[in-house]
C-alpha cells in the first residue's frame, strides 16, 4: 500500500510512520502542503493521512489540492483542532475520515481500515 | 356490535314460521273439500303432517339460521377483536412513543432533506429553543436564530454533509459541530438567557436512501455548569499546590511575618481605594486620586519587598502585577468607576491568596514540628536579606557581600522588627540596583569586584532606642543626578536650583515617586524604595534617619528608632 503522510511534527510524522508501516508498505512523508502536493506529483498514495493546521498552506487547501491531482486517493484528516467548522470543512471537501489529537495508535489503525474497506 | 345482529335474526325467523304454517292450513282446507268422513281424517292428518312439516320447517330453519349466525357472530367477533387488538397495539405504540418522546433525557425530532422538521416532536422541545410550534417548520430557521453566523452556515453545511450519500455516517457524526454548543435563547426584552444544547444525528435509510435524520436534542446547560464549576476548583487545588510547594523553603515564623504585613498594608490599600472617589472623579479630582494611587502603590511595593525576601515568588509576582495595575492608571487621563474595580478585584484576589498561604502555613507548621526539632541559628532576617542579595545580585550581574557583625534583631519587638526588616530590603534592592556598580565599573574605579554591604549596630545608643547603620561601597549619592531629577519633578523650584544645601538634595530621595532609574523593573525604578523607608521609620515609628555620603565611594544610613512603650515596660 502507498501512503503519504503530511504533518509539520517531525514527532507526529514518525508515529503515524511506525504505526501504520507494514512490509510492502511505501511511504512517503510531507512537512507541509506545499511539500505533500510535491511529493504527490510524483508519488500516487492511495490513503493520505494530514494535519489540518499547518505552516506554508492550510490543510483544506492542500486537501483540495491532492483530491484533484488524485481522485481516488482516501484522506484521512488528523487534528487537534478545536474549530469544529474547519473539521465540518474538511469533510465538505472531500476528507474520508477524520482523527482527533491525540490518538492511540489502535485509533489510527482502525480508522486506516475503516478507510480502505 | 352482538346487539346490532340481534334483531335482524329475530325478525326473519316468523317470517320463515308463518310460510310454513299458510301451507298447512292450505292442505287442511283441501282435505276437507274433497267431502266425506274418511277424506275428513285424512285431510286432518294431512292437516297434521303439515303442521309437522310446519314445525319441522320452522325448527330447520331456526337452527340453519342459528349456525350461519353463529358462523356470522364468530367472524364479526373474531374481525372486531382483531380491530380491537390494533386498536390496543396501536394505543399502546402511541403510548409508548409519548413516553420515550417525553421522558428520554433529549427531545427527538425527525427532520427530511430539505431540513423541515416533521409534525411528531417531543413537548419540551419547544421549551428548548425557547419558540412555540416546532411542526413543519425548517430546522435550519431555528439555527438561525440560535447560532451565530459562523456556527450557523457550519451547521447548514452539516446538515448537507448529514444527507449526503457519499459520505460516511461514521465520518459525518465524528464532526458533528453541535455536539455541545451555547446558544442564546433570549427573548427580546427578557433577561439574557444561554444555554448549552447538544445535538445528535442520526441517518434513517429507506428503500437505500437517505429519507430523513433523527436529531435528538438534550439541554446540558446544567452538566456543563457543573463541569465548569470543577475545572474552576481543580485550578484551585492546582494553585494552592504550587503555593505550597512554593513556601516549603520559608520559615513558619517568616510566613507568619509576611501574612501579618502583607494583610496590614492591604487593609491599608483597601482604606485608600473609595468606591466614591472614582465614580465622582472629574477632571479636578483626578489629581488626588492620583496621590491615592501612590499610596497604593507604596504599600504594595512593601509588600512586593518582603515576598522577595522570604523568595516567594508567587507573591512577588502577584504584587508586582498589582503594581502594574496602578500604574497603569496612575498615567491614565481620566479615572472612572471601572478603574477601580479593576482594583477591588486585584485586591480581593490577593486576599484570598493570602488566607490560602495562612492556611497552608498552619498545615505545614504541623508537618514541620512533626517530622524535625529545630535548632535556634542566628537572625534569621540576616539569612534571608543574603539570600535576597544573592538573588538579586546574579540577576543585575553583580557581587555582593553582606557583613553583619554584631548585628541581631531577635531582641527587637515585634513591630520593630518588622520596620526594621523592611528598612533592610529596601536599603538592600537600592543599593543593588542604584549605588552598587558592576564588577567591571568597579574594577575601573580601581575598588574590589566584590561590593560590600555592611550593617551594624551603633556604636553609643540611648537607652529605649535601636539604632544601627547600612552602609555600601558603591558610587555614592550623585547630587546633581537627583537635582536634576528633583527639578524635572517639581520638587525643586528651579530658581533654587543653585543655592540648594546637600541635606536638601538628600532628603529628596525620600520623597514619594521620587526615582532616578530610568526604567522600572523588580528590582528597581518605581520610586518607592525611599519613601516607605521614611514612613516606616519616622512616620509610623517615630525615628530618624541620617544620610552620609561620598560620590564614587559610599553610601550610609544611619537609623534610631524608638522601641515603644510596650517593650520598655516588659523590659523592666
Amino acid at each position: 500500500m502507498k501512503l503519504l503522510v503530511v504533518d509539520d511534527s517531525d514527532l507526529i510524522r514518525r508515529a503515524i510512520q511506525r504505526t501504520l508501516e507494514k512490509p510492502n508498505d511505501e511511504i512517503q512523508t510531507a512537512v507541509n502542503g506545499v511539500d505533500a502536493l510535491r511529493v504527490v506529483e510524483r508519488f500516487d498514495p492511495e490513503i493520505v493521512t494530514m494535519d489540518i493546521s499547518m505552516p506554508q498552506m492550510d490543510g483544506l487547501t492542500c486537501l483540495e489540492g491532492i483530491l484533484k491531482m488524485r481522485p481516488k486517493a482516501r484522506i484521512l484528516v488528523i487534528s487537534a483542532l478545536k474549530d469544529k467548522p474547519t473539521a465540518v470543512e474538511a469533510v465538505k471537501r472531500g476528507a474520508h475520515g477524520f482523527l482527533l489529537k491525540p490518538f492511540t495508535a489502535e485509533a489510527l489503525s482502525f480508522e486506516i481500515e475503516d478507510l480502505t474497506a | 356490535m352482538k346487539d346490532l345482529l340481534r334483531p335482524v335474526t329475530l325478525a326473519a325467523a316468523p317470517l320463515g314460521g308463518l310460510l310454513s304454517l299458510a301451507g298447512a292450513i292450505l292442505l287442511w282446507s283441501l282435505a276437507r273439500g274433497s267431502g266425506g268422513a274418511g277424506w275428513t281424517w285424512a285431510g286432518l292428518f294431512l292437516a297434521l303432517i303439515g303442521l309437522a312439516l310446519v314445525a319441522g320447517s320452522l325448527f330447520l330453519t331456526a337452527r340453519a339460521r342459528e349456525r350461519a349466525l353463529a358462523v356470522q357472530l364468530a367472524s364479526v367477533e373474531h374481525e372486531s377483536a382483531q380491530l380491537a387488538g390494533h386498536a390496543h397495539d396501536l394505543e399502546v405504540a402511541r403510548r409508548e412513543s409519548d413516553v420515550v418522546l417525553n421522558s428520554v433525557r433529549g427531545h427527538l425530532m425527525l427532520i427530511d432533506p430539505s431540513f423541515f422538521i416533521q409534525s411528531r416532536y417531543s413537548n419540551e422541545l419547544e421549551e428548548v429553543f425557547h419558540q412555540k410550534e416546532n411542526g413543519n417548520e425548517n430546522l435550519l430557521n431555528v439555527f438561525q436564530r440560535l447560532l451565530s453566523d459562523r456556527m450557523f452556515k457550519t451547521a447548514r453545511d452539516y446538515l448537507g454533509l448529514l444527507f449526503d450519500d457519499s459520505k460516511k455516517e461514521r465520518t459525518v457524526l465524528k464532526v458533528n459541530p453541535l455536539d455541545e454548543i451555547e446558544v442564546d435563547v433570549s427573548t427580546p426584552g427578557g433577561p439574557p438567557t444561554l444555554k448549552h444544547l447538544h445535538f445528535d444525528f442520526r441517518r434513517i435509510v429507506e428503500g437505500g436512501v437517505i429519507s430523513r435524520v433523527l436529531v435528538t436534542v438534550e439541554d446540558v446547560t446544567e452538566r456543563t455548569t457543573l463541569e465548569r464549576q470543577l475545572r474552576d476548583s481543580e485550578n484551585q487545588k492546582v494553585r494552592q499546590f504550587e503555593l505550597l510547594i512554593g513556601i516549603l523553603h520559608v520559615e513558619p515564623r517568616g510566613l507568619d511575618g509576611f501574612v501579618q504585613l502583607a494583610n496590614g498594608e492591604l487593609a491599608r490599600v483597601d482604606e485608600a481605594l473609595k468606591a466614591s472617589d472614582f465614580t465622582s472623579a472629574t477632571v479636578g479630582q483626578t489629581a488626588l486620586l492620583r496621590q491615592r494611587l501612590d499610596l497604593v502603590l507604596q504599600r504594595v511595593h512593601n509588600i512586593k519587598g518582603n515576598a522577595q525576601l522570604l523568595r516567594l515568588e508567587h507573591f512577588e509576582i502577584k504584587a508586582q502585577e498589582f503594581e502594574q495595575k496602578v500604574i497603569d492608571l496612575k498615567y491614565r487621563g481620566a479615572l472612572g468607576g471601572d478603574d477601580f474595580l479593576a482594583l477591588v478585584i486585584a485586591l480581593a484576589d490577593f486576599r484570598s491568596d493570602l488566607d490560602n498561604l495562612q492556611t497552608l502555613r498552619v498545615k505545614l507548621a504541623g508537618i514541620q514540628r512533626a517530622v524535625e526539632i529545630r535548632e535556634e541559628v542566628g537572625d534569621d532576617l540576616m539569612t534571608d536579606l543574603r539570600a535576597l542579595t544573592a538573588t538579586i545580585a546574579k540577576k543585575l550581574g553583580k557581587e555582593v557581600r553582606i557583613d553583619s557583625h554584631g548585628f541581631d534583631s531577635r531582641s527587637l519587638p515585634p513591630e520593630q522588627r518588622f520596620i526594621v526588616k523592611d528598612v533592610l530590603i529596601q536599603l538592600t534592592r537600592n543599593s543593588l540596583a542604584h549605588g552598587i556598580e558592576t564588577p567591571a565599573e568597579r574594577l575601573a574605579a580601581k575598588k574590589p569586584t566584590e561590593a560590600s554591604i555592611d550593617i551594624h549596630p551603633a556604636a553609643d545608643t540611648e537607652p529605649g532606642t535601636f539604632a544601627f547603620t547600612f552602609r555600601d561601597d558603591g558610587r555614592g549619592l550623585d547630587a546633581e543626578r537627583i537635582k536634576k531629577r528633583a527639578l524635572e519633578v517639581g520638587l525643586l523650584a528651579p530658581e533654587r536650583a543653585n543655592d540648594v544645601e546637600d541635606s536638601e538634595i538628600a532628603s529628596f530621595i525620600f520623597a514619594r515617586g521620587f526615582s532616578t532609574a530610568d526604567q522600572s523593573s523588580m528590582e528597581s525604578g518605581r520610586g518607592m524604595g525611599m519613601n516607605v523607608i521614611k514612613e516606616r521609620v519616622v512616620d509610623e515609628g517615630g525615628g530618624e534617619i541620617t544620610v552620609n555620603s561620598e560620590i564614587g565611594s559610599f553610601c550610609e544610613f544611619s537609623f534610631v528608632l524608638p522601641l515603644g512603650a510596650t517593650f520598655l515596660a516588659a523590659a523592666r
